[in-house]
């Protein structure tokens, strides 16, 4: 299985593309979104719900990798 | 216009260096010394762009330049009025969005130059010349998308006016992907 990495998973294009790729079952995807206050962290959590149910998708909160999923 | 050095015979003996330089020397050092700091790739990028100069003709009597974005077969398209006391509408923010001003021989146009050309995504400024043919000021791949949004619909490549505000990463995006159910945000 292919790994992609996708940075600002957490926007509309990042997440879009994501769940996309996810939705092939071909890929892992790495996302990492460091959540900044452009718009409301609700909805980039939102755009994230499909992703988080799918075993193929993992979460970074910065480029660190301070945190994972 | 000494690319390949000076003969290094008749001055000072430079150990080694066949050839010297005074340019190459320096731009030898110079790079080692930004290569340290990291600022060559910068600086080296920065340097394929200097040493031209663009001129475009003035066109009076254009007031106002009109912005068509094309993305796929959308066009959007405003009126952007110039700056006061000046001749340029780029940043004025003066922006008209009425439909019944936009001529449509613009939107004709951007969408053939983008079929032609394979652009995904586009914007094109059109002013007119002396004799009221459209004239193209500046092509742009990045454009800003709140002024978009802000239009109220779009053109087809029928020239059908749909209505509704859209932002131009969705359209993109639907492009992109493939995906024609793609939900719009309501932000970005």
């Amino acid at each position: 299985m292919k790994k992609v990495l996708i940075t600002g998973v957490a926007g509309f294009i990042g997440s879009s593309l994501s769940d996309m790729l996810l939705k092939k079952g071909k890929y892992h995807v790495i996302g990492v979104d460091n959540f900044d206050d452009y718009y409301d962290k609700s909805i980039k959590v939102a755009n994230l719900n499909s992703a988080f149910n799918n075993t193929n998708f993992t979460f970074f909160d910065n480029p660190r990798f301070a945190f994972s999923r | 216009m000494f690319t390949s050095g000076i003969k290094s015979e008749g001055i000072p003996s430079f150990g080694n260096l066949k050839y010297f330089n005074p340019y190459n020397l320096m731009k030898y050092y110079g790079i080692k010394l930004l290569s340290a700091l990291n600022l060559y790739t910068s600086w080296n990028t920065w340097n394929k762009h200097k040493m031209y100069v663009l001129f475009q003709e003035f066109l009076p009597h254009n007031d106002y330049d009109t912005r068509i974005t094309i993305i796929g077969d959308r066009a959007y398209a405003y009126r952007r009025f110039n700056r006061k006391n000046d001749f340029r509408s780029s940043g004025s923010g003066l922006i008209d969005y009425s439909i019944e001003s936009i001529d449509l021989d613009f939107i004709k146009t951007a969408f053939h130059v983008s079929k032609l050309l394979g652009f995904q995504s586009m914007a094109y400024d059109f002013l007119k010349d002396q004799s009221g043919n459209p004239v193209f000021c500046e092509f742009s791949y990045t454009f800003k998308d709140q002024i978009l949004y802000d239009c109220p619909g779009y053109w087809d490549s029928s020239l059908n006016f749909i209505e509704g505000h859209f932002w131009p990463q969705y359209f993109q995006l639907i492009d992109l992907l493939e995906i024609s159910n793609l939900k719009q945000p309501n932000d970005l």
